[in-house]
């Protein structure tokens, strides 16, 4: 029965930002002040909850909250140790992206509505997260989709439109085949709750098409978030977004989601011996050693910031997918950890990105000619976060590295290292000559579209100060996650524990 | 002592770098200062630190002799031109910059010494590789640029075939990170070449060291001093951790790489004598001491008896290398901008003879322990390419010095030099005289090359070719034009990557509608429908009830 | 069993009234329709807690006598015809767009709702004979309201409407000529397939399909409800066609020989995916806004025949649950569509799709709506149309056989989602705002959301309502 509080503790977090959001919708334009409070206690309010939830998991504690729904799979929020590694990671950027979005729409149209869709953007994303079962994934994962796509379109531009129906045409599309997946594996069994090892076993003799077919579904309708190699389109033409929706969504919202649903699909549904037995896991990883090394090529090819990043992450959400496919438990690990550090080191890049574009109006690559020397700090995180990209030690992308390429040479695929090397070396073609031009280039006499946001001196007041205070929070967190990888509370120790929990280690 | 201390050795350069950020103008006459730390531990060590805090397996401790000797001549070299470095930076404007990546480099070079374990080695190893960038192309225009550009992509091509090299060993090992432990894990093909690479392009002997005669006179001379005597050792030092003692396979492998080495020390005097800029030749000296170092580590894989030995010599080998080049780079700065007397001249000539072998020098220490080494060996028979080799080296900095020697008489109008740039650099071309009684392996090694027979095949080579030189300078031959400007296919390759990666030549992927097509065909298709919705529908009804009553 | 009556009686009173009373007839039309949602919820209690009912009217018993029965499902559908009356006709009186003031809106809708009440309770061939003509009558009475420009579609829609009254009207004579009965359970009893029966059951699909506008006679339907008022599009989509589909249904699935009825299913299945994918084309392509609903209607009507030819394939019975929960989820979404649509045409100052832009800056109320109403026709979760898509997928997928229907359903989830999209995504449209010639009704705005809301919230009950509607056939 719903009466203790662990059982409400999923409900409440989802809900820590679903009722300011809706609150903010009724607000007129000009009620500044009660929309930053709403906002701000929103998110508070969720960092505390799933601080709570933290304790409680490594304590032992089970939180579950369910409701019947359909026939066979009720509406399940519950709150294991790989849900609450995403919803840490995206109540932590909602933080952030909440106090830069805020700086970022200073003045601008419509914010009620931006922060509004912004709150339930992030609610469907603790709810993809806290999902207990399929269906209830599966609700939350379309729900994602319709809150995203106001906020990529929020522009209004002909271009944001067009990249809106792109975003739309892909996301419905791969939404509805996890529908016919989810519904197909609920025609076999029901949608019981995700469990460590899968629940599909017993099927395996008798059902090894119908599973197949499912598998290639899910896999289909959640690699269009993931951003796998055929269905990645939406997402170069997605960055149009403002900033921080682009971070949001690059980051921590709509490829993670995809990324998270794979990594809950193969450990929790299937369970990694059924998918080995089937064959599965094969195809996946060609799969995502494809979109790695495409994406990355086609970064290459991008001459506009935020067009480079955008591929950036296409290549770099399938590390997470890759180290899934390898079927390891240190190639798990590494790609659980990578799910965070990724997305900590994205949404800096994308806030670096916004910032140049607002304050100085830099947009292309060309014109980021000695940037460091009007904005360091800002140019510094880039460049932080531009190595954790490429594996540089001693950042967060260097830990996810180094664990996917033991990992793979623990489950026997060299080939896997191969991979990780040729995209580690087109990495650095791609993320390198930026930092070159940002340190070591000759400054324009006159940047593209100066404005005056912060005091305009390099330094603190470089920028705006809500604009500049997550890049730093951000940048230092995926710093301190690589350099003090080993303490308990760093994303790699957390994959461990929900790695040894699903391996039986 | 406590182990935490450790902690102080990476981490004073980057306090300090922290420094350098709030304070940029006050601060830099203190920066040597972070050295200090890890100087006073390679003395007197404290115990290893376990972090478990840190990246999987971080440990961190000095235990043999030979990490000892790296950590103390890598931290005296870096403070000496950390000091240099000031002089030089006086008036330049992105101070800042400098010292940041200084810093960042200096603190990556110590931390990797004092690794023991392969995480801690690779970070590092990798912080101190790319800072150097910043080093390189300091000073602008098109020549460091280009240097910097090919150190840079030859540097992240050695990150990464290290990373799987790493990665491959760590497997061979089964899964432990300790490097102590690598020592007896047998190593693979694979894993052996991708090390070898990735640490030789560091290292930088040939065919590996296309980027180290550009990029070292590129920097500032007290990056060039740091580039060539602290970090092309670091290749070294990685190999000689790496790679396990016995294996039969690097044993196979052993005399090839002799072979290389050998042909590497040539090789770097024959183009640095064709050279007309000091810190070239200084550079192609390096190449040529690489070589040494190659060979004795190919030694020690070859007879895993002499390993022992082998470790002193490379101790021995990386102090002396590391200083005097460092000295003899930090004086071409100096005779390239200031005004030098004879003491300088005096001093200059310690560093550069002690290189070519002179008796009482470390150099003649280096040389005596070499020879026992290769006497002892299966390769007995290769010795006179040493003689041959001392030869050259003695020719090679003897060009040097007149290199220098040419450049002043070129510049009537130079200042004294500064005592802060005088003192750091006297104390370094001090060293390979000073050191010797100083320190108690290099005194034995010292001593016993000082027995007359000794002192007389270390000597002979440098009067022969101070004697060669003499003449080549009496009949005022010079080197034929066309051999000073060889071409380097190193460089065109670069520009051509830069470009390809520029300009990716990927085929578009945007696909090509004709919706003007489309629109036709709907426009016919909706023709179809136009008779009208009740004769449309009577028709329908019809056709399916003439089709009902025949089924 | 009175209650139920009382349902079906209030109205038919009320159009009596109107008749005579012409002053304030809204008021007393949405007094009469919450009675009647009051009775209808009361007698779904009723049946909830002691099962199905029946009455003879008359007290004559079949043969003789006309049967009256309350089922789940018809107490189900007389809720929500209450339901549906009283929010159009609370828009019908407060909305300043709906045309349909101080006409004979009122007392025909009343009779509309009447007659359907009848139809739903009806279970004897002859009496939805008489709803069914009443049905379209009305129907038609009630699109000439929006004046000369809708005669056309009218008049089309009343050439067919007759027919397809006359063909069923054949039907029903061939099988009394036959069996001699009128009684749905008892023709069920008595029929065996034959030529008379095959061919009277043709006649009366054939008739029923026209009138419910299934493919491919639905061709009167998207000028028609297009030109209607707001408040009758709403109406005739929501609950007009569904009658005769009800009809249809009943005839199929309780009185059809099983041999007749397999081969059929077939056709009516791919007749079915048909129509999803043509109604959808022609949504996405149509230019104007309503006659884009209307096509929606014409692609969801394929869900349930979809539904309905494969329960009669493959001899389902719980792939009628499907069907009636996609007429139930598709009845509200299209009633709250509807309205936003006609509000924001009636706003916005043109008929074209194209004048949305911006509308969610503009009417941002209405725009939600549209959306949420669109979504449930997509069949996004937790809506009324997941649910009842979720329903009808999971035979179709137990059996690798199916698949290919599946398919089919997909094709359908993609064509909706695209023409829904098509309008939403236009509304976003900041460059270039369509700007509003009326300052926007907030109230008749929410009042299209309110439908809207309550067909998500139909998820939240979906597993009673799966579980009633899976007993309504045993």
């Amino acid at each position: 029965m719903i009466t203790s509080w662990s059982s409400l503790l999923p409900l409440l977090i989802v809900l820590s930002s679903l009722v300011p959001g809706l609150l903010i919708f009724t607000l007129r334009e000009d009620q500044n002040r009660l929309r930053v409070l709403l906002n701000m206690t929103g998110v508070l309010l969720k960092l505390a909850l799933v601080g709570l939830m933290l304790w409680g998991v490594d304590r032992g504690l089970e939180f579950r909250f369910a409701v019947p729904f359909l026939p066979g799979g009720g509406l399940v929020l519950q709150g294991d140790a790989l849900s609450l590694q995403f919803v840490s990671l995206s109540s932590v950027l909602w933080l952030a992206t909440t106090i830069y979005a805020i700086g970022y729409l200073e003045d601008s149209p419509l914010r009620s509505r931006f922060f509004g869709y912004f709150s339930l953007c992030v609610s469907a994303t603790v709810g993809v997260a806290l999902a207990g079962n399929l269906v209830t994934f599966l609700l939350f994962y379309e729900l994602l989709t319709l809150t995203t796509f106001p906020l990529v379109v929020h522009r209004g531009t002909p271009q944001a439109l067009r990249a809106g129906r792109v975003y739309l045409t892909y996301t419905l599309g791969g939404g509805a085949l996890l529908l016919m997946g989810v519904a197909l594996l609920h025609s076999l069994t029901g949608s019981p709750d995700f469990v460590t090892g899968g629940y599909l076993q017993p099927m395996l003799e008798a059902h090894s098409t119908s599973l197949i077919v499912a598998f290639a579904l899910m896999i289909a309708g959640l690699g269009v978030k993931a951003a796998l190699l055929p269905l990645h389109g939406w997402l170069p033409q997605a960055m149009i977004a403002p900033a921080p929706v682009s971070a949001l969504l690059h980051a921590v919202a709509v490829v993670k989601a995809g990324a998270f649903g794979i990594v809950r699909v193969v450990y929790d549904v299937y369970g990694v011996e059924p998918v080995q037995a089937l064959g599965l896991n094969v195809p996946l990883l060609a799969l995502t050693a494809a979109t790695i090394i495409y994406g990355s090529l086609k970064a290459l090819q991008q001459q506009e910031l935020k067009k480079r990043l955008a591929y950036s992450t296409i290549s770099q959400v399938s590390y997470i997918t890759m180290g899934v496919a390898l079927m390891g438990p240190i190639a798990g690990v590494g790609a659980l950890a990578h799910l965070v550090h990724q997305g900590l080191m994205k949404v800096t890049l994308f806030y670096c990105a916004g910032i140049f574009a607002e304050t100085l109006g830099v947009h292309r690559i060309r014109e980021m000619d000695g940037i460091g020397r009007r904005m360091p700090l800002t140019m510094a995180a880039f460049t932080l976060c531009a190595l954790g990209m490429i594996g540089v030690p001693p950042t967060a992308g260097f830990i996810s590295k180094w664990y996917l390429g033991l990992g793979a040479l623990e489950a026997g695929w060299d080939i896997a290292l191969l991979v990780l090397v040729i995209s580690g070396l087109l990495n650095a073609a791609y993320f390198l000559p930026l930092i070159y031009r940002g340190w070591f280039a000759r400054p324009p006499a006159e940047w593209p579209e100066e404005r005056s946001l912060g005091t305009g001196r390099p330094g603190l007041g470089e920028t705006h100060w809500m604009l500049l205070v997550p890049v730093l929070f951000t940048a230092l967190l995926a710093l301190l996650a690589g350099i003090l990888a080993g303490t308990g509370f760093s994303p790699l120790s957390w994959s461990e524990l929900i790695i040894n929990r699903e391996f039986n280690l | 002592m406590s182990p935490l201390l450790w902690l102080l050795v990476p981490g004073a350069p980057l306090i300090a770098a922290l420094l350098v950020w709030r304070q940029p103008r006050q601060a830099g006459s203190w920066l040597w200062l972070s050295c200090l730390p890890a100087l006073l531990f390679s003395l007197w060590p404290p115990q290893a630190l376990a972090i478990s805090t840190l990246w999987p397996g971080a440990e961190w401790a000095l235990d043999d002799q030979l990490g000892r000797a790296w950590l103390g001549f890598t931290a005296l070299l870096w403070a000496c031109s950390t000091r240099f470095a000031v002089g030089d930076l006086r008036d330049d404007n992105h101070r800042q910059r400098f010292w940041i990546f200084w810093l960042l480099s200096l603190a990556g070079n110590l931390q990797l010494v004092i690794a023991q374990d392969a995480g801690s080695f690779y970070v590092g190893f990798t912080l101190m590789s790319l800072s150097a960038y910043g080093l390189v192309v300091h000073l602008r225009g098109p020549a460091p640029r280009q240097a910097g550009r090919l150190y840079l992509q030859l540097a992240v091509l050695g990150e990464m075939l290290l990373y799987a090299g790493i990665m491959l060993r760590i497997h061979e090992a089964d899964g432990a990170l300790d490097l102590n432990a690598w020592q007896n894990a047998p190593t693979s093909t694979l894993t052996a070449t991708l090390l070898l690479v990735g640490f030789g392009l560091k290292a930088g002997f040939w065919p590996l060291h296309v980027w180290l005669p550009l990029a070292h006179p590129a920097a500032p001379a007290a990056a060039s001093a740091v580039l060539s005597g602290a970090m092309l050792k670091a290749g070294i030092l990685g190999l000689w951790r790496f790679l396990p003692t016995e294996d039969p396979l690097l044993q196979g492998w052993a005399p090839v790489l002799l072979a290389i080495g050998a042909f590497s020390a040539f090789y770097g005097v024959l183009l640095g004598l064709l050279q007309t800029r000091t810190k070239t030749v200084l550079a192609y000296s390096s190449v040529s001491q690489m070589g040494y170092l190659l060979a004795i580590l190919a030694l020690a894989w070859q007879q895993p008896e002499y390993r022992t030995a082998a470790a002193t010599l490379l101790a021995i080998y990386g102090v002396h290398h590391g200083l005097a080049k460092g000295a003899l780079f930090m004086g071409a700065g100096l005779s390239a901008h200031n005004r030098l007397g004879p003491v300088h001249w005096l001093l200059m000539a310690v560093p550069a003879l002690a290189l070519a072998g002179l008796p009482l020098t470390s150099g003649a220490a280096v040389k005596a322990l070499l020879k026992d080494g290769v006497d002892a060996s299966a390769v007995a028979d290769w010795m006179p390419l040493l003689t041959a080799g001392s030869l050259g080296t003695t020719l090679l900095v003897l060009r040097a010095l007149w290199l220098m020697r040419a450049s002043q008489q070129q510049n009537e109008s130079l200042p004294p030099a500064p005592a802060g740039q005088m003192l750091p650099w006297a104390l370094l071309c001090l060293m390979p005289i000073t050191l010797p009684w100083l320190w108690p392996p290099l005194r034995g090694a010292m001593l016993d090359s000082l027995p007359l027979y000794a002192i007389w095949a270390s000597l002979w080579p440098v009067l022969a070719a101070t004697a060669l030189a003499a003449l080549i300078l009496k009949i005022g031959w010079q080197i034929p034009p066309t051999l000073t400007r060889l071409p380097n296919p190193a460089l065109i390759a670069s520009l051509r990557l830069k470009r390809l990666l520029q300009r990716p030549p990927l085929p578009p992927t945007e696909p090509h509608v004709d919706s003007d097509r489309w629109r036709r065909y709907e426009r016919q298709w909706n023709r179809l429908w136009q008779p009208g919705t009740v004769a449309l529908s009577a028709w329908i009804i019809g056709v399916l009830l003439m089709l009902g009553w025949l089924w | 069993m009175t209650l139920a009556l009382a349902s079906l009686l209030i109205p038919l009173a009320t159009a009596l009234l109107l008749l005579f009373l012409r002053s304030r007839a809204g008021a007393w039309v949405i007094i009469a329709s919450l009675l009647s949602l009051i009775v209808a919820g009361l007698a779904l209690a009723e049946v909830v807690a002691h099962g199905t009912q029946t009455l003879a009217i008359g007290g004559w018993d079949t043969p003789l006598g006309i049967r009256f029965e309350l089922n789940l499902l018809s107490a189900l559908l007389l809720t929500f015809t209450a339901l549906v009356h009283l929010l159009v006709a609370v828009y019908a009186e407060r909305s300043r767009h709906s045309q349909t003031r101080d006409t004979d809106y009122w007392p025909l809708s009343c009779l509309l709702h009447g007659s359907l009440a009848a139809l739903w309770l009806s279970r004897d061939l002859f009496n939805w004979y008489v709803t069914l003509e009443l049905l379209g009558l009305v129907a038609v009475a009630m699109i000439i309201i929006s004046g000369p420009k809708a005669y056309g579609p009218a008049l089309r829609y009343l050439l067919l409407s007759l027919a397809a009254s006359l063909c069923y009207l054949l039907g029903v004579a061939l099988l009394y000529g036959r069996y001699g009965v009128l009684d749905i359970d008892l023709l069920a009893t008595m029929i065996d397939a034959n030529h008379t029966t095959r061919l009277a059951l043709l006649l009366m699909t054939l008739g029923l399909m026209l009138k419910a506008a299934l493919w491919p006679l639905h061709l009167w339907l998207p000028a028609a409800h297009a030109s209607a008022p707001t408040a009758v599009s709403a109406l005739l989509s929501a609950l007009v066609v569904k009658g005769p589909l009800f009809i249809l249904w009943m005839l199929w699935s309780r009185m059809a020989p099983v041999e007749v009825a397999q081969p059929a299913g077939l056709l009516f299945a791919l007749a079915g995916i048909v129509a999803l994918l043509a109604g959808g084309w022609a949504a996405l392509r149509t230019p104007f806004l309503k006659t884009l609903v209307a096509y929606s209607t014409v692609a969801q009507l394929g869900y349930a025949l979809l539904a309905l030819g494969l329960l009669l394939r493959w001899q389902q019975t719980e792939l009628s649950a499907a069907l009636w929960l996609f007429v139930l989820a598709h009845g509200l979404a299209k009633v709250s569509m509807f309205l936003a649509a006609g509000e924001m045409q009636a706003t916005l100052g043109s008929k074209r799709v194209s004048s949305l832009k911006g509308a969610t800056q503009t009417m941002p109320i209405a725009m939600f709506a549209f959306a949420v109403a669109g979504g449930s026709l997509i069949g996004l979760p937790p809506s009324g149309g997941f649910v009842a898509k979720w329903v009808l997928l999971q035979p179709l997928l137990a059996d690798p056989v199916h698949w290919p229907w599946a398919l089919g359903v997909l094709l359908g989830t993609l064509a909706s989602a695209a023409y829904v999209f098509r309008v939403v995504a236009l509304a976003f449209d900041r460059a270039d705002p369509n700007p509003p010639n009326y300052n926007p009704d907030a109230f008749a705005q929410w009042l299209a959301l309110l439908p809207a809301l309550v067909v998500w919230g139909m998820a939240l009950y979906s597993e009673p309502l799966i579980l009633w509607l899976t007993e309504v056939n045993r």
